[in-house]
């Protein structure tokens, strides 16, 4: 009988253990697809409703406008907060990103996500359109902030990608190397060549290196009060977009090493 | 009797001129038909989607590090860092903040 308590506690702990290993990056974003389809739905019905009240301004078109009023801002913190947790997710199964970085970036989405549950039980007791039309302008002023944290967890996603593949291809490189180190020893084969190549295929990964350094830049500069966000995020983007460019020709030019060294002089 | 004798002249005239024409028409059928069928084959050959060929250079004259198996590593794992450099999707948008309609007011214009 003891060890029935321990059963069940085993059992839950296994099933929690189960749901937490299945909830991925994937069904994160499925999850906010989901309410963000929900949330438009919310909108329009808002809208109508609205339309409703300012037309015949009754107590029941003013009841109906508070109840879709606090359904479409329930929906647009949900929206929010399972946006946040699918970018969380990604960032998680992103390698490539520093300890430190990723540690701080989930300290920021966790304030967010927090901020937002807060806001969601101010929700539940507010008493009329008033109230809620205040919370509403609380989560408005509120989401500059959050935007400007979502575009650059994004660009330490992008960047992440960039520093994987870099690292990947230095270690080739210093492989290649000790290889060309045995080469010359025996001296067998030239390697002059392929040595001046490998040091012009490592300028190209400094130069993504910078390129990228450079984006990062551009989003660290964000401000909650900017206007267009989204157009600094696009510049960064075409900055991660250069960076990835001269990944790829560094990429051939190994390549093109690796041939030269299977060629006999 | 005479009648007779015209209906078989004219009947076997008439069933060699018209079995002749026959067997003829048919070897044209066959042997149009067959061509057609190898122009239908080599159309489709030329329809089937282009699948570039995988480059694969040789080497003619080959180096003592041609078949070294760490080259061969290294270059395996250059070939599949490519690949996946040519896979990666460096916009994610579909992670993009979303769009929302924040202006919740109610004050009636006047």
């Amino acid at each position: 009988m003891k060890k029935l308590p321990v059963f069940i506690l085993f059992l839950l702990l296994s099933v929690s253990f189960t749901y937490a290993q299945e909830f991925n990056f994937q069904k994160a974003h499925e999850d906010y697809l989901f309410n963000f389809n929900k949330y438009r739905q919310s909108y329009s019905e808002y809208l109508t409703a609205r339309e409703a009240y300012l037309s015949y301004n009754t107590l029941t078109s003013k009841n109906n406008a508070q109840e879709k009023t606090l359904k479409l801002l329930q929906d647009e913190n949900e929206v929010i907060r399972t946006y946040l947790t699918a970018l969380r997710l990604k960032l998680a199964e992103t390698t490539g990103i520093s300890n430190y970085e990723e540690n701080v970036i989930y300290l920021k989405l966790d304030k967010e996500v927090s901020w937002y549950l807060n806001q969601r039980d101010k929700l539940m007791v507010a008493i009329n359109l008033e109230d809620l039309v205040a919370l509403s302008k609380e989560s408005k002023e509120n989401y500059q902030a959050t935007d400007v944290l979502s575009y650059q967890a994004l660009g330490s996603v992008l960047a992440g990608k960039e520093i994987n593949f870099r690292n990947r291809l230095n270690e080739q490189i210093i492989l290649i190397k000790e290889k060309l180190g045995e080469i010359r020893q025996k001296g067998d084969k030239q390697t002059v060549k392929v040595e001046r190549w490998l040091l012009e295929t490592e300028n190209l990964l400094i130069k993504s290196q910078e390129k990228e350094f450079e984006a990062q830049q551009k989003l660290a500069q964000l401000k909650t009060n900017d206007r267009y966000k989204n157009k600094t995020y696009n510049e960064a983007q075409y900055l991660f977009e250069q960076s990835h460019q001269y990944l790829k020709e560094a990429t051939n030019q190994l390549q093109e090493i690796i041939r030269e060294i299977k060629t006999n002089d | 009797m005479i009648k007779i004798k015209i209906g078989k002249k004219f009947l076997i005239l008439f069933s060699s001129i018209f079995g002749g024409t026959l067997i003829a028409l048919l070897a044209i059928a066959i042997i149009f038909g067959f061509r057609q069928t190898q122009v239908d084959l080599l159309k489709k050959e030329i329809e089937k989607p282009v699948t570039p060929p995988e480059v694969t250079q040789e080497i003619s004259n080959p180096s003592p590090y041609a078949h070294d198996p760490i080259i061969l590593k290294i270059e395996e794992e250059i070939k599949e860092i490519d690949k996946k450099l040519q896979e990666t999707d460096l916009k994610e948008a579909s992670l993009n903040p979303p769009l929302l309609e924040m202006d919740i007011e109610f004050k009636i214009e006047e």
